[in-house]
């Protein structure tokens, strides 16, 4: 039994680490929202993840932070390092969950088939 | 993309914490895409350079099998097949991040907008907290404060329209350079209860107020005259309908309050509230108690 969670960890680390990066600085900076439940508390119930675009020597980058906003403006800022934490885990944890599903699912379907007889099909 | 010589290209995406950095990036947001289609190329080791390094190694194996008689012909066949599924496979990555990069993040003056359109954060908790905040730094409980301001959310500019704009609230704009902000703020001129000649500024924001400045006062200031007690400006706790009386009255389809500015104008505290559109500016007047006065297009 340790064998599947063992590589369904590895899977998720490693997978859930690529995800994490790619997922929420470049393609969808808003799963940050889906964080909201831990950050944001009443009246500031809408989360809202807002870019803003630096330009230095280096180049230009992109900062994200998620504000919770009330129904009249009034805001808290929960930056972005500890909601992408969350993402972070969430990842590595969705992954391995899906990994080891997978992976017991697999395991239990060739179980069900007959054992080998010796016989080669021809 | 040089490849690498000594072996495969290692996946390589460049992200600081809360940032991404990209090579160029002639919109915000269009730049961290860029650089993740490279690296996604780099990914699955199949770039433009993964394309030349990897060249002979598959059909060898076919050049080898020589029972077809026509293994070159073959050989450049899969190989050009196999270059434009990569292709189109970094071309598919490509316009599904273009697609969907930024996706749920709104630009800062977007978000300011939204923010100014549903009242720009001045609640009517705000200046209670902001008064709590600088009476429990000053160790008092009477404050005297010559100007405050209340201002919402505008980093690219601050803009402030009075009449007849009262001596203290000139030296007062004149003292800060930049009154843009972020996130609602609360700005304060704080006359010091154990020196009565001094003034401080305070500012709060995101529940903290700020470390004092010092203003520097001249003679001819008359501070007992332009001073006030807070205590003396009940209408600062109906902040919010102050706000929406203000736009109501304006009769302005677009119109926001970017700033509040209490002082006293004269002999009275008059709560003074700008109205801006793209069309018009209006100033929206009130008493100490709240009470609407006047409302005046400059």
């Amino acid at each position: 039994m340790a064998g599947p969670i063992v590589s369904a960890l590895g899977a998720g680390v490693s997978a859930g680490s690529l995800v994490s990066f790619v997922m929420p600085l470049a393609i969808w900076p808003g799963e940050a929202r889906l964080t909201a439940p831990l950050f944001c508390r009443s009246p500031y119930l809408d989360p809202m993840v807002v870019s803003d675009t630096v330009q230095d020597s280096e180049g230009t980058s992109v900062n994200y932070t998620l504000y919770c906003v009330s129904e009249r403006g009034a805001l808290t800022d929960e930056g972005f390092a500890l909601p992408f934490l969350t993402l972070f885990a969430a990842h590595i944890v969705l992954v391995t969950a899906v990994v080891l599903v997978a992976v017991l699912w697999t395991r239990k379907s060739s179980a069900d088939t007959p054992a080998a007889t010796g016989a080669v099909e021809l | 993309m040089t490849p690498d010589p000594a072996g495969p290209v290692e996946p390589r995406i460049d992200v600081r914490l809360g940032t991404l950095t990209s090579q160029r990036a002639p919109r915000a947001c269009s730049g961290n895409v860029d650089r993740v289609v490279i690296s996604l190329i780099e990914l699955s080791g199949r770039g433009v350079a993964g394309d030349r390094r990897r060249a002979p190694t598959v059909p060898s194996a076919r050049r080898d099998s020589s029972h077809i008689g026509r293994a070159d012909s073959v050989s450049d066949t899969y190989h050009s097949g196999m270059r434009r599924r990569r292709w189109l496979r970094a071309a598919v990555c490509s316009i599904v991040l273009i697609a969907c990069g930024c996706v749920g993040a709104v630009e800062r003056d977007a978000f300011e907008q939204q923010i100014r359109a549903r009242g720009g954060g001045l609640v009517d908790g705000l200046p209670a907290a902001a008064f709590e905040a600088v009476r429990n730094r000053l160790g008092t409980g009477d404050i005297q404060a010559g100007v405050v301001m209340f201002v919402a959310p505008e980093s690219t500019q601050f803009r402030l329209v009075l009449a007849d704009q009262p001596e203290q609230v000139t030296r007062f704009l004149a003292d800060h350079d930049d009154l843009s902000t972020r996130e609602p703020v609360v700005h304060l001129r704080v006359r010091s209860p154990q020196r009565p000649r001094e003034l401080d500024d305070y500012s709060y924001r995101l529940g903290a107020v700020s470390a004092p400045r010092p203003v520097r006062v001249s003679a001819f200031d008359d501070l007992d005259g332009e001073c006030f007690s807070l205590g003396d400006v009940p209408g600062l706790t109906r902040l919010e309908s102050i706000v929406e009386t203000a736009r109501a009255r304006s009769g302005l389809a677009d119109g926001v309050v970017p700033v509040i500015v209490v002082s006293r104008f004269g002999r009275d505290i008059r709560i003074v509230a700008d109205v801006t559109s793209a069309r018009s500016d209006m100033i929206a007047e009130f008493d100490s108690a709240g009470s609407f006065l006047r409302i005046r297009q400059v």
